[in-house]
């Protein structure tokens, strides 16, 4: 019988003594892998914010917060709901796309351009598919809400705007969205009287833009930049002379408590912070 | 048969055997090296704040009048020119951006950083500093 005969050889053994050390290996890998993936202690905690006051200069702000709201409210005949113009979150925002965690570099490219064509639609608005603040300065009367005049710039209200940078910006980045500049004024204010965003009212000139390249770098799967070239459509000399480009970098994180990718660092020709 | 040979044959069976459990341990090793190559992309996908992005640089906020600046060991910081920690020895959490100090309860949290600016919290607010001009 082969049984009877058989007989374990060293090397065998020393095959068998290695096998088990291997083993023993790839479970205690596999546990500490699977650890390491539930783990969620190392998320940036939500923190509870008064967004750049320190709190012995709240006292200030209260004071003269409770001072113009009597005034506002003398004024408040403007509607409570949109009369102009209301960011249809559903069609801009690909839910889909928004809350899927593992992306392919094409769902990556796709997620960046959406996520360009809104930051585009706030900060340089070429159209006014997004933010139509144009066609609310115009109809909008002294006094009411849409309307905010702040150093001699008209300023109109972003309906939804609350809701759509809660979706599109990471906490950090949402804070910052008021410190870009252009030609030296604030492309988006959040007027804390009524806790609401008004954009200036004339940013870059209208025009629509032409994307020639994009490109992405990935860091890992919580982060990737999205790199995008483009130029004015209407460049007037083109043809003749090589359009204006201008680059864009976003970068787009994944945010593990709101299951959502979202806006983390943005950077645009015409802005500065 | 004589010694040497006998000494040098290995049963087939034994050879069989041989050849499987290597290909097992090869299977085995690729995995293990796979798993942990998987562990170690996602610690280091966790670490987001690294000291050597901010330290030893004077952050600044004309707005609150603040002065922010770390070590590799000590943090000092003023708010409103008082001085809330002169030289705290510290430790920063990598990973949440929390730094505890020595003999001082109060958190504070690195928010953001780049090249140019430093977002802070602290005591329910955030602060945007940028590195101090040099006149």
């Amino acid at each position: 019988m082969l049984q009877d005969k058989f007989k374990l050889s060293k090397m065998n053994i020393i095959l068998i003594i290695l096998n088990v050390l291997l083993v023993i290996l790839v479970i205690f890998a596999s546990v500490q892998l699977i650890t390491s993936l539930k783990d969620t202690s190392h998320l940036i905690p939500e923190l509870e914010t008064t967004a750049g006051k320190s709190s012995t200069r709240e006292a200030d702000a209260t004071i003269t917060t409770s001072s113009e709201t009597t005034t506002t409210s003398t004024k408040k005949q403007g509607n409570e709901t949109s009369p102009y113009y209301n960011i249809d979150l559903g069609s801009i925002l690909n839910e889909e796309l928004v809350t899927k965690h593992n992306l392919t570099q094409e769902e990556k490219s796709s997620l960046g351009a959406m996520y360009f064509k809104v930051l585009e639609g706030i900060y340089e608005g070429s159209d006014d598919d997004l933010i139509n603040v144009t066609y609310l300065l115009t109809k909008a009367k002294d006094g009411e809400k849409d309307k905010l005049t702040k150093n001699n710039r008209d300023y109109g209200i972003v309906y939804n705007g609350k809701e759509l940078f809660n979706k599109i910006f990471t906490s950090t980045s949402k804070d910052l969205i008021t410190y870009y500049k252009y030609d030296e004024t604030p492309a988006l204010i959040l007027n804390r009287d009524n806790n609401e965003y008004y954009k200036l009212g004339s940013l870059t000139g209208k025009k629509p833009y032409v994307v020639t390249s994009n490109q992405l770098e990935g860091i890992d799967n919580y982060n990737y930049k999205y790199k995008v070239i483009y130029y004015d459509a209407d460049y007037k000399e083109q043809g003749y002379k090589t359009p204006e480009y201008k680059s864009s970098t976003v970068t787009i994180k994944y945010n593990d408590l709101d299951k959502r990718w979202k806006i983390d660092v943005f950077t645009f020709p015409n802005l500065k912070r | 048969m004589n010694e040497e040979v006998k000494r040098r044959y290995v049963d087939p069976v034994n050879r069989n055997l041989d050849i499987i459990l290597i290909i097992v341990a090869i299977v085995l090793s690729a995995a293990f090296l796979i798993m942990y190559y998987q562990y170690n992309q996602n610690e280091l996908g966790k670490i987001k704040f690294k000291k050597e992005e901010f330290k030893d640089i004077t952050w600044v906020s004309e707005l609150n009048d603040i002065k922010f600046n770390v070590t590799d060991d000590t943090l000092s910081f003023s708010i409103d020119s008082t001085i809330i920690v002169k030289d705290g020895i510290y430790t920063l959490n990598a990973q949440t951006g929390e730094i505890t100090i020595e003999d001082y309860e109060d958190k504070i949290f690195i928010r953001a950083v780049s090249s140019n600016s430093l977002t802070i919290w602290y005591n329910k607010a955030e602060y945007h500093l940028e590195k101090e001009k040099k006149y």
